[in-house]
């Protein structure tokens, strides 16, 4: 009980941050990066990517409802609160972290404030779904458990459980494991003690990722990942850089966490006593995400939401020196206080100017309204399931979210070209008869498919042969009848 | 000074009391029977090879056809010599019977002994004599041992490693004679090998080897296994985290990585270095069982995982090598049995090789890439030396050759989607077919494709011959 009164000020600050996760999720209209549409593609194993944990995860809960044929809204609004609950995960773990850096619980809450105000948390949990911020989750829970075993000077359970976990839940967990080959090269460099327990986390992560992936999933590692691995480190490292944009960077994670932060591990680095082995572990982190950045094999957002969380941790000590800084000097309480209020000030004025910035414009150049309207409508259509020819972008959704099947899908890139090389074409083939070839009821036209197959001013005169079956903003979709 | 003792750790055992060489010795047995009798076939890619060097014809002539016993007598006893010599040349060098049991259990059961002693090919025959040579120097028995080395360095990759191994020991040493004898001997034998028998010039055009087959191919008979790396670098960064990485283990890692360099060039060159790997794969076994854990769940999940990827790719490798040797064997039957045998049957895509090369006919779908080591253009590419110039010609004759093998996929396929019995005929008759060789294999992939044809092909068999002609 006397926990709960002395840190009542950070339930309440957990309850406002949910609160404003809820509002930013629910005041979108979907979940807006095409990107999350494709992942959850990958969900129903279209792709190989079935095996990883999120996928596995997000089937799971979409199963039942999609079973009883929930409609479209439900679903996302499932999803909306699932990003939720993943965010405050992630909110929390990173919490603890910080804890393990800090020195006491309010430069823990500042730093966690820190976290909150950066854009790039919002992007990689509320409007988006990513498989890299479940592997995050689980990365940061490892480290903290890590940590306490150093205390302890022997794996616990909790550990050696976490670790499987993640190596099982994504190949991207490759990323941890060189994270702690390069902690143990850091040691062996500054001629450390290491634990035994760290050289038996390497071998065992290392074990178990080569029988899990190599073994079990080896096409699949070899088809993308390796495959990748090797092109991107032969081409050139200089031309890696261009994708990195510093503009684009800093109002992303926010200037007083880059400061911060940097300045804490700078005076880390600089002091002549040996440096703890926590920073180590940060250290590695960020050094093995530097690489993956250089060599592109993830997601930028990954590593700038990783990035993120270790200037965080260590922004927490650069408030202790920060501290001893204004007690040195001649300026008293009120103006540190001040300085800190100002610096949090900027933090969240680049927060508040460019989060809507990249959410709103990112919902403007997701998928087009009029397929979230065919996907509300749906039940009304026809009792009984429609093959629907369509491009390979709509199409996924049509099958992942619908009854009806899609004649094309993604991966049928040579058909699609095809298609839009006979409707490109000057000969008149009939979309009748194309449809039957294909074995298809009906044709959707949303924007996507009237850009790239030049339907109006080919087609017009047969479409009007076609029933409209869904006639609202646009002319969306059409079908003939037997 | 106090004269230094040969000592080993532990107490001193004899032979007889050498429990983990007598394990070893009931393995190898067991595993030659039960799994490399199942699997012993001819290579073809050597059997051109093997007649046309004279060297090697000395060994292998009359072994070919009608003394197979011989040859399995041969084998069997060639690979536990193999093993023998491996182990005591690690128990040499780490001092340690169970590393030197470890070591030999993994080469037992790598892909690379079965690649050497299931099938004929001049390798094994060198390998023996160079790890002989390698066993007498590390014994101190200098002269027999420079003797055996230089008898191995039949090619660029073994005359180096001689050398290595000539340099290491015998430098250093007061008497210079032994120096001496091992650069005239080794000149002499060179010079027979390199420009009077033009043995192995042509070594640099075999096709290289490739990092995804080396190490996550199950079933391919060079690849090393992604373990065996892993376990050789846990036992190298062990070593030398202890201090106990010595100058002889440095040796080690040279030979490696010669061979490791010289299989960029060809991919056969990988042999010694993967057999040597697994010397240190040994010792990070060895680290891996005595090592003090921290957590007993650690070393439970450790070694359960160590178990499951060294034991995992051994089934593949037995079924898809059994599967291969079974169809192998099928058609070098029907090769014997037939002795009036015709040019230009069918013969299915996967036997040309084995029926044109063992039975000495040509077949109506013709395979290049028979020998790995392009027979044809032998001539031109060995009076080339510039490296540029050779790779640009065998890239001309790898399209080439892929050029001919689409025609030869059309032409298949044209034959298999035949419906009716006048096509058939007319087919037979523009194409000058005289019959088809109809194994197990062939009978059931045509019918899985065209069940039609097999019977019009089926029309034509007088007796349950596996040979079936077509009357003109």
């Amino acid at each position: 009980m006397n926990a709960v009164k002395r840190y009542w000020f950070l339930y309440i600050a957990f309850f406002l941050v949910i609160l404003l996760e809820a509002f930013v999720v629910f005041s979108t209209p979907n979940l807006s990066y095409p990107e999350t549409y494709s992942n959850l593609v990958k969900a129903l194993g279209k792709e190989k990517g079935i095996h990883e944990g999120f996928y596995l995860f997000i089937n799971a809960i979409l199963f039942p409802l999609r079973a009883y044929n929930v409609n479209f809204s439900s679903q996302v609004m499932i999803l909306k609160i699932l990003s939720i609950v993943l965010a405050s995960i992630l909110l929390f773990l990173t919490y603890v972290l910080i804890t393990h850096f800090s020195d006491d619980y309010k430069k823990s809450f500042f730093a966690l404030v820190l976290f909150v105000t950066s854009p790039v948390f919002y992007l990689m949990t509320l409007n988006t779904l990513f498989n890299e911020t479940f592997v995050i989750i689980l990365m940061l829970a490892t480290v903290s458990f890590w940590i306490d075993s150093i205390y302890n000077k022997k794996a616990s359970l909790s550990l050696i459980a976490l670790v499987s976990l993640l190596v099982i839940s994504s190949p991207l967990s490759a990323f941890f494991i060189i994270a702690i080959y390069v902690y143990l090269v850091l040691h062996l460099l500054e001629s450390k003690k290491i634990l035994n327990f760290e050289k038996e986390l390497a071998i065992y992560s290392t074990f178990l990722y080569a029988a899990y992936y190599i073994f079990f999933f080896k096409d699949y590692l070899l088809d993308k990942n390796l495959a990748i691995i090797v092109q991107e480190f032969l081409s050139p490292i200089t031309t890696a850089f261009t994708h990195i944009n510093i503009s684009y960077i800093v109002p992303l994670i926010g200037p007083t966490t880059i400061l911060f932060g940097i300045y804490a591990l700078y005076s880390e680095i600089s002091n002549d006593e040996k440096s703890s082995k926590k920073f180590y572990i940060l250290a590695s982190l960020l050094i093995v995400s530097f690489i993956f950045l250089i060599t592109r094999l993830t997601n930028v957002y990954f590593l700038l939401l990783l990035l993120t969380i270790s200037l965080s941790a260590s922004a927490s000590k650069a408030l202790t020196l920060i501290n001893s800084f204004f007690m040195k000097s001649r300026f008293n309480n009120r103006s540190k206080n001040l300085f800190l209020i100002f610096a949090l000030l900027l933090n969240l004025g680049f927060a508040v100017f460019y989060l809507p910035q990249t959410i709103i414009t990112n919902r403007a150049n997701s998928i087009p309204n009029q397929m979230i309207v065919f996907l509300e409508k749906t039940d009304n259509l026809s009792e009984e399931p429609l093959n629907i020819l369509s491009s390979g972008e709509t199409s996924s959704l049509i099958e992942f979210y619908t009854k009806h099947s899609a004649v094309f899908t993604e991966l049928d890139k040579d058909e699609v070209l095809k298609l839009k090389s006979t409707y490109n074409s000057p000969l008149e083939i009939s979309i009748i008869d194309f449809l039957k070839e294909h074995n298809a009821q009906c044709l959707m036209l949303t924007d996507f498919e009237r850009k790239d197959f030049n339907i109006d001013t080919l087609k017009a005169v047969d479409l009007e042969m076609l029933k409209q079956k869904l006639n609202i903003s646009n002319n969306l979709l059409y079908c003939y009848e037997k | 000074m106090k004269p230094q003792k040969n000592s080993t750790k532990g107490p001193k055992r004899g032979i007889v009391k050498d429990i983990e060489f007598i394990i070893l010795i009931f393995a190898t047995v067991l595993y030659n029977l039960f799994f490399l009798k199942g699997v012993r076939t001819i290579n073809y890619a050597f059997i051109n090879e093997i007649f046309k060097s004279k060297l090697i014809e000395f060994f292998f002539t009359k072994v070919l056809y009608h003394l197979s016993p011989i040859f399995f007598i041969v084998n069997n006893l060639a690979s536990l010599i193999f093993i023998l010599l491996f182990y005591y040349i690690t128990k040499e060098i780490f001092k340690n019977n169970k590393i030197a049991f470890y070591s030999s259990l993994m080469v037992l059961i790598s892909p690379i002994y079965v690649f050497l002693f299931s099938s004929i090919n001049h390798f094994f025959v060198f390998t023996i004599l160079f790890l002989l040579g390698f066993l007498l120097k590390l014994k101190n028995q200098n002269i027999l041992g420079s003797i055996f080395l230089i008898f191995s360095s039949f090619n660029y990759l073994f005359l180096i490693l001689t050398l290595i191994l000539i340099l290491y020991f015998d430098v250093g040493r007061k008497n210079k004679s032994v120096l001496i004898f091992d650069f005239a001997a080794l000149g002499i034998y060179s010079y027979y090998v390199f420009f009077r028998s033009f043995f192995d010039l042509k070594m640099a055009y075999y096709p290289i080897a490739s990092i995804t087959e080396l190490l996550f191919e199950l079933s391919y008979f060079l690849s090393v296994r992604l373990i065996v790396f892993i376990l050789s670098i846990i036992a190298v960064v062990w070593l030398s985290y202890k201090k106990e990485f010595r100058f002889l283990d440095s040796l080690l890692l040279i030979l490696i990585s010669v061979s490791l360099l010289f299989s960029y060039l060809s991919k056969y060159s990988i042999i010694i270095g993967a057999i040597l790997l697994n010397m240190f794969a040994g010792v990070g076994i060895y680290h891996l069982i005595y090592n003090k854990y921290s957590n007993s769940l650690f070393k439970v999940l450790i070694l359960g995982l160590l178990f499951v990827l060294i034991a995992f790719p051994q089934p593949i490798l037995v079924v898809k090598n059994l599967e291969k040797a079974h169809r192998f064997n099928e058609i070098l039957e029907i090769i014997n049995e037939n002795q009036n045998r015709l040019h230009n049957l069918i013969v299915s895509p996967n036997e040309v090789c084995i029926y044109s090369i063992v039975g000495g006919k040509n077949a109506f779908f013709s395979d290049n890439l028979c020998s790995d080591f392009y027979e044809s253009n032998n001539e031109k590419i060995f009076r080339t030396l510039a490296i540029k110039n050779k790779t640009s010609l065998l890239n001309t004759i790898l399209v080439e050759n892929k050029r001919t093998k689409e025609e030869e996929i059309k032409k298949f396929k044209d034959f298999l989607s035949i419906t009716e019995v006048h096509t058939f005929r007319s087919f037979i008759r523009k194409n000058n077919i005289k019959g088809i060789v109809l194994s197990s294999t062939f009978e059931t992939y045509i019918n899985q494709k065209n069940p039609i044809l097999l019977k019009i092909i089926k029309s034509y068999q007088n007796e349950s011959n596996k040979i079936i002609f077509f009357e003109s």
